[in-house]
């Protein structure tokens, strides 16, 4: 154990030095065993460890003397997390490359991931495993996760085409131009980062390149009582859906304009809509909201209490489950916004120069 | 326990001068001088001179900085044989890269048919182990090894040195002991046909009165222990030059030379033994410290004396150190000991760590040491004339507290 521990330290050592790669070679021919003792010479393990007693012999003998006693064990320890973290060095690599988020089962910790809301596989950490004596159980997630992962590494080399996801009622941003390519986003309308991205592709004037259509998405949460992320983006789903279902002769699809007041409108308490519908308001006060903006866009007291029994009508609803499994299933996605154009793919905010 | 009675002051463990080691850092304590000595000022100042000044081939130029180079060759070979008490008559000295090539340059070229066994010690190096045991494959001769006595004497008989070729050492590198019997033993040799050849790596440093009195037929030393560069020399009679089969050939050596044969110059038969450019530099440099040996005086003292001095001051302070086992029987330069509590090269390394700098495991004289003896590894210091009483109180001191520290 000795030698693999010396073999990690001079490894990384050698890096920086010549002498230190020298010594990681004589580390490595003592992991193999094939360190020959010439008989002018001692081994390489005697040598490393006396030098680390040495140090301290004259100085501090009690140290000295349980160093060398207990020099084996910490090298044991040494290595095992030494390997630990390389598995999950490993292990966070190859999720960055499928999931582009080093850690799928919470997004937000792994600041590599760019800036998007994760979507909870709702497995719980080691820690909290340990403390809920189920380490066997995350041992049993974490392969099944580890063989999912695996299993996702084919999606990395696809060609994404919206339109294998897009059904009849999607709408677009600007009038359906055959002569453009399709873009499609997923979108929670209560995580701040889609916001982000309809400003940037605003900015960039992205929908005058692409036809954009979107999937609504609310990210289910089981830890919070209404079970989504954003409590009041189930609500807001079916009406996006629902008026989908009542066009008005009007530039902009009456569901991108909801979508358009939510990301950049400002409330009267200063703040942006998305923040208030996240932080301040009951499902009462969002749907009122809501109920007024369908006013201003011009649909009349009628049409508006059609919109709404239609929003929670079972065929909605249906038509959100349909679009779950598309981005749970198909798509896979871990965290949004997705945004997929010329084959590709984004798990996350994409700057304007890229949506040029 | 302490091993030094006297308190002493601050003021007082403040290294003493090194003098012509004044490069050598206070906190650094180089006891390996039997490895390789320090090079003194002077040496460094002479070679440096040489690089700057008349950095010239020798033996084959015209031009003045050759010339000059040819002038210090020669004072080299000169001051070597003055050191030995040889006479240029009788003696030539060749330039080689150290004492295990030169005595491998001889034994390889001994003629075959003249010589009835090889002799050798059970305490030598492997430079000299390790050739006598090939040249029993070469000449097709057997091999002998004797016994040394404690004091250093070759125990042999007259059967033992019959047309022998006799190789041993003068100066052990375990102990220091010397060979006492080295006079006789060469008039012995030579009475029943045989020659000495004499292993001299540790002998040249100290007093080499000794070697003055030895009728030797060739001796091989090295510069790099003999406060010079990393050199080797060959001192050899004109007479076994002669007898020498040649097969190291090259540039300089030669007088004539034909499509198919070549001549060697017979006023220079030492250049049989220099194929090759030589190391002009090195040379220069060993003859400046043969120079220095003869003028230094440490503290006020002759070399030998303060070599004496210091040797006699490590020799008590080991011996007072309980557990510790020494190999020799009287103080010398060189002094090997184990410790019952700590391995040896535990031990060096655990003075290294304190920037005292010694030897341990065999000193590549295994067959006496691990075969014979059958002695735990070995820790060795062998003083040189940087060392002051200051390092050896350190060393002793250091010493002391890892041994009692370690149990
Ligand atoms: C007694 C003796 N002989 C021969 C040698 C070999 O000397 P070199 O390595 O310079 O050839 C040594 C070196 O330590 C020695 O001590």
């Amino acid at each position: 154990m000795f030698c693999i521990a010396a073999f990690i330290v001079f490894l990384i050592l050698g890096v920086f030095s010549v002498r230190y790669r020298l010594l990681a070679k004589k580390a490595w021919y003592c992991v193999g065993r094939k360190l020959t003792f010439r008989p002018c010479d001692i081994g390489f393990r005697e040598e490393a460890k006396d030098v680390l007693v040495g140090k301290f012999i004259v100085t501090w003998p009690r140290f000295a003397r349980f160093l060398d006693r207990w020099i084996e064990v910490f090298a044991t320890i040494f290595v095992v997390l030494s390997v630990w973290s390389l598995l999950l060095v490993l292990q966070s690599s190859l999720n960055l490359f499928v999931y582009d988020t080093c850690n799928p089962k919470d997004v937000e910790s792994c600041s590599l991931g760019g800036e998007s809301c994760g979507i909870s596989s709702g497995q719980q950490t080691f820690m909290a495993a340990v403390m809920n004596f189920e380490v066997l159980t995350w041992a049993k997630e974490e392969v099944l996760l580890f063989a999912d992962t695996i299993s996702r590494i084919p999606d990395r080399f696809k060609s994404w085409e919206p339109k294998d996801y897009i059904d009849k009622t999607a709408t677009y941003y600007k009038p359906y131009d055959t002569s453009k390519k399709t873009a499609l986003e997923i979108i929670d309308p209560g995580c701040k980062f889609c916001g982000k991205l309809f400003k940037n592709m605003k900015s960039a004037g992205f929908e005058d390149l692409y036809n954009v259509t979107y999937i609504p998405y609310a990210i289910p949460d089981p830890n919070t009582p209404s079970g989504f992320k954003f409590p009041n983006s189930k609500l807001i789903i079916s009406y996006l859906e629902a008026v989908k279902k009542y066009p008005l002769e009007s530039d902009v699809p009456t569901d991108w304009q909801i979508l358009e007041r939510l990301f950049v409108g400002v409330s009267t308490n200063g703040t942006s809509y998305q923040e208030d519908f996240n932080l301040l308001y009951s499902e009462e006060e969002v749907e009122a909201i809501l109920v007024k903006w369908l006013l201003e866009m011009g649909y009349d007291e009628g049409q508006v209490n059609s919109i709404r029994k239609t929003a929670h009508s079972l065929e909605i609803q249906n038509k959100i489950k349909q679009h779950n499994t598309i981005v749970e299933d198909q798509i896979r996605t871990v965290k949004i916004p997705t945004i997929m154009f010329d084959g590709r793919r984004y798990d996350r905010v994409i700057g304007e120069e890229k949506l040029r | 326990m302490n091993i030094f009675n006297n308190h002493r002051t601050k003021e007082q463990l403040v290294y003493t001068d090194r003098k012509d080691f004044s490069f050598v850092s206070d906190s650094d304590v180089y006891l390996d001088s039997a490895c390789q000595s320090l090079r003194p000022q002077p040496v460094l100042d002479a070679m440096f001179s040489y690089f700057q000044k008349y950095n010239a081939c020798g033996g084959r130029v015209k031009y003045e900085w050759g010339k000059q180079v040819d002038e210090a060759v020669e004072k080299a070979r000169v001051s070597i044989l003055k050191r030995l008490g040889k006479s240029p008559k009788e003696y030539g000295v060749a330039f080689t890269l150290n004492t295990t090539y030169g005595l491998n340059l001889i034994l390889n070229q001994l003629p075959g048919r003249i010589y009835k066994q090889i002799v050798t010690s059970e305490i030598e190096h492997n430079s000299v182990f390790l050739p006598t045991m090939m040249l029993v494959k070469k000449l097709g001769i057997p091999r002998v090894v004797l016994k040394r006595e404690q004091d250093g004497s070759l125990n042999y008989t007259k059967e033992n040195v019959a047309q022998a070729v006799i190789v041993v050492n003068a100066t052990s590198n375990i102990d220091g002991r010397t060979l006492r019997n080295a006079k006789v033993l060469a008039s012995d040799t030579h009475k029943s046909g045989g020659i000495l050849i004499v292993d001299g790596a540790q002998s040249l440093v100290h007093d080499t009165s000794l070697l003055r009195e030895v009728d030797f037929d060739a001796l091989c030393f090295s510069g790099h222990k003999t406060y010079g560069p990393s050199l080797g020399v060959v001192v050899i009679k004109k007479t076994l030059l002669e007898l020498l089969e040649l097969s190291f050939v090259g540039g300089g050596m030669v007088e004539k030379l034909e499509t198919d044969s070549f001549s060697i110059p017979i006023i220079d038969p030492v250049s049989k033994l220099e194929p090759g450019l030589q190391d002009f530099a090195g040379i220069i440099g060993l003859s400046s410290a043969l120079d220095w040996l003869d003028m230094y005086k440490p503290e006020g003292l002759s070399v030998v004396e303060h070599t004496q001095r210091l040797a006699q001051m490590t020799f008590d302070g080991l011996s007072s150190i309980e557990g510790l086992h020494l190999l020799n029987s009287e103080p010398s330069s060189t002094i090997s000991f184990y410790s019952e509590n700590v391995d040896a090269h535990r031990l060096a390394i655990f003075l290294s760590q304190q920037h005292i700098m010694t030897r341990s495991g065999y000193f590549c004289c295994h067959y006496y040491l691990q075969n014979v003896k059958k002695y735990p590894p070995l820790l060795r210091v062998s003083l040189g004339l940087h060392n002051t009483e200051s390092d050896i109180r350190k060393f002793l001191e250091v010493t002391q507290k890892i041994i009692s520290n370690i149990k």
